[in-house]
């Protein structure tokens, strides 16, 4: 056995020897035999000189998932804290977490087939390289898959809202989402399809089409943004695209924006449930920019640029506006 | 170059510290070695960074219950060396995986387009093999039947461990030469594989 498994490590075996090893392998019977053998070439393999290959792109994924990991841990602690200002504290660390862009990658493998499915859980958001070298932001709450390796057209699923520096190679890029597709080829631009909201695309340089389910198609310039409402109907207005695409940066800018609006983005950028009394202040237009501020001082920053009052439930994590 | 018992107690002491650039001391040194060591065992490259993201991710975890700089290297081979074998069993039933796997594993001059003609190119290999000029023979065979490592032979003939690269790349190259030529192995792959 000790024969064939060094011809097995030095990549020497014949097709039957390799089978054999594999069915070693594979039998857990084995598992004591196996380690000693692997062990020893662990050994060797701590002896030998190495070419110092480093790979700082894996470090970082694991310090991400450290992140992740230890927001869990933080939010389990969450439920047991005593009053706002440990809950203030432990939003902070919240924040902080997820600035430094949490990831939560799962993976199904299909062997020739191999999906990526990325998901950003509230509170958190991420950004990464496809495939073919295109950057992408993805927001809270948010989910985008797509294959390992692009075939003749490059394809994402987005659910939740993503920003797209999509990288020109001669292939589409389709953007699927529940209420229709973006089709592009090279270009920059935001697109918002989470299930409670309007489906909005912002794009920012060079051109996109975009096909509702009815199939019906039309093209954006850059400074436009179009919205399908319910009922698959278009609209294109003429935007300040920055105001849609800060958030990538970790900035929420508002421009007289109704108050529930801006609350929606809130739940998921903190990671809370807000609830507003009142009509009146549910259609209070909000402006005002928000920067890396911890959740805490929002409220604070809400409460001296607008007339309201606050309570926060630390057992249900709910928020209650109140006008004055 | 190795690491010291006593740099692997300060780095153990850090971990506990919740000092996250410890990790990266541990990263630094461990990963081009665990990258070596996991190619030799799954041969296919593209994995491995996964595996090993979960093995790095799993030292900070249980950063708290390690304790003794004696089993830290034991405990980086076990973790390693489970997400291998696990990997190689949950996929081994898998025709994809399995013929990446067979193809990376085998023997360079048994990779031929027909996976069912083993028996008759081991006997023609073995009639190839004896036509080889002696020290070469040797060389190869000692690697090919004896499993050892370039390195090993290298010790064990007095020569240098490139002499032991070349005579194999030559009897590689021969035995391709002589395959296609008898019709086993088509030209084609015989200079796609050279």
């Amino acid at each position: 056995m000790e024969k064939l498994f060094r011809k097995y490590l030095n990549g020497t075996c014949n097709p039957d020897e390799f089978n054999e090893v594999l069915n070693l392998l594979c039998t857990k019977e084995n598992d004591d035999k196996l380690s000693s053998l692997l062990d020893k070439s662990w050994s060797d393999v701590l002896l030998e000189n190495t070419d110092g290959r480093q790979n700082n792109q894996l470090l970082d994924k694991i310090h991400h998932r450290i992140a992740l990991e230890e927001s869990n841990i933080s939010i389990k602690r969450f439920t047991i804290a005593r009053n706002l200002l440990k809950i203030a504290a432990i939003l902070i660390v919240g924040l902080i977490i997820s600035t430094v862009f949490i990831y939560n990658r799962s993976k199904t493998r299909i062997y020739s087939d191999v999906v990526e499915n990325i998901k950003t859980p509230y509170g958190a958001k991420t950004s990464f390289k496809l495939p073919d070298g295109s950057d992408v932001w993805l927001n809270s709450a948010s989910a985008l898959s797509y294959q390992k390796q692009f075939g003749k057209i490059r394809e994402v699923e987005l659910s939740g809202q993503a920003y797209f520096d999509v990288i020109k190679d001669g292939k589409p890029f389709v953007v699927k989402t529940r209420y229709g597709n973006i089709e592009v080829s090279g270009t920059s631009f935001d697109v918002k399809a989470f299930d409670d909201d309007d489906f909005e695309t912002t794009l920012v340089e060079g051109i996109v089409k975009i096909r509702n389910i009815k199939n019906q198609v039309i093209t954006l310039k850059p400074g436009q943004q179009s919205i399908i409402n319910p009922d698959n109907e278009f609209e294109i207005k003429n935007v300040k695209t920055d105001l849609f695409t800060s958030w990538k940066d970790g900035k929420l800018i508002f421009i007289n924006e109704p108050f529930q609006k801006v609350a929606r983005q809130l739940e998921k950028w903190y990671n809370v449930k807000i609830e507003i009394q009142g009509e009146k202040l549910k259609n209070l237009g909000y402006t005002g920019k928000i920067e890396m501020e911890t959740f805490s001082e929002v409220l604070d920053l809400i409460n001296v640029t607008t007339s309201i009052k606050y309570k926060f439930d630390k057992n249900t994590r709910i928020l209650k506006i109140y006008g004055q | 170059m190795s690491i010291s018992t006593s740099k692997i107690e300060e780095l153990i002491g850090r971990l506990k510290n919740n000092d996250k650039s410890a990790l990266d001391e541990i990263f630094t040194f461990y990963y081009p070695r665990l990258y070596n060591f996991s190619k030799k065992i799954l041969k296919i490259e593209d994995e491995i960074d996964d595996i090993l993201q979960d093995v790095f991710l799993k030292i900070w975890l249980h950063r708290s219950k390690i304790n003794n700089p004696e089993t830290f290297n034991p405990f980086i081979f076990t973790i390693t060396k489970n997400a291998l074998l696990n990997l190689i069993r949950s996929n081994a039933k898998n025709q994809a995986f399995k013929e990446e796997f067979s193809k990376r594993a085998i023997a360079s001059e048994y990779v031929t387009q027909n996976p069912f003609e083993f028996e008759e190119i081991k006997t023609e290999i073995d009639k190839i093999v004896a036509k080889l000029p002696e020290k070469r023979q040797k060389v190869f065979l000692l690697s090919r039947n004896e499993g050892l490592s370039n390195k090993e032979i290298a010790k064990k003939l007095n020569i240098s461990e490139k002499t032991v690269e070349d005579h194999i790349t030559h009897a590689i190259r021969f035995l391709k030469k002589s395959l296609s030529e008898i019709g086993i192995l088509s030209l084609l792959y015989f200079y796609l594989f050279l």
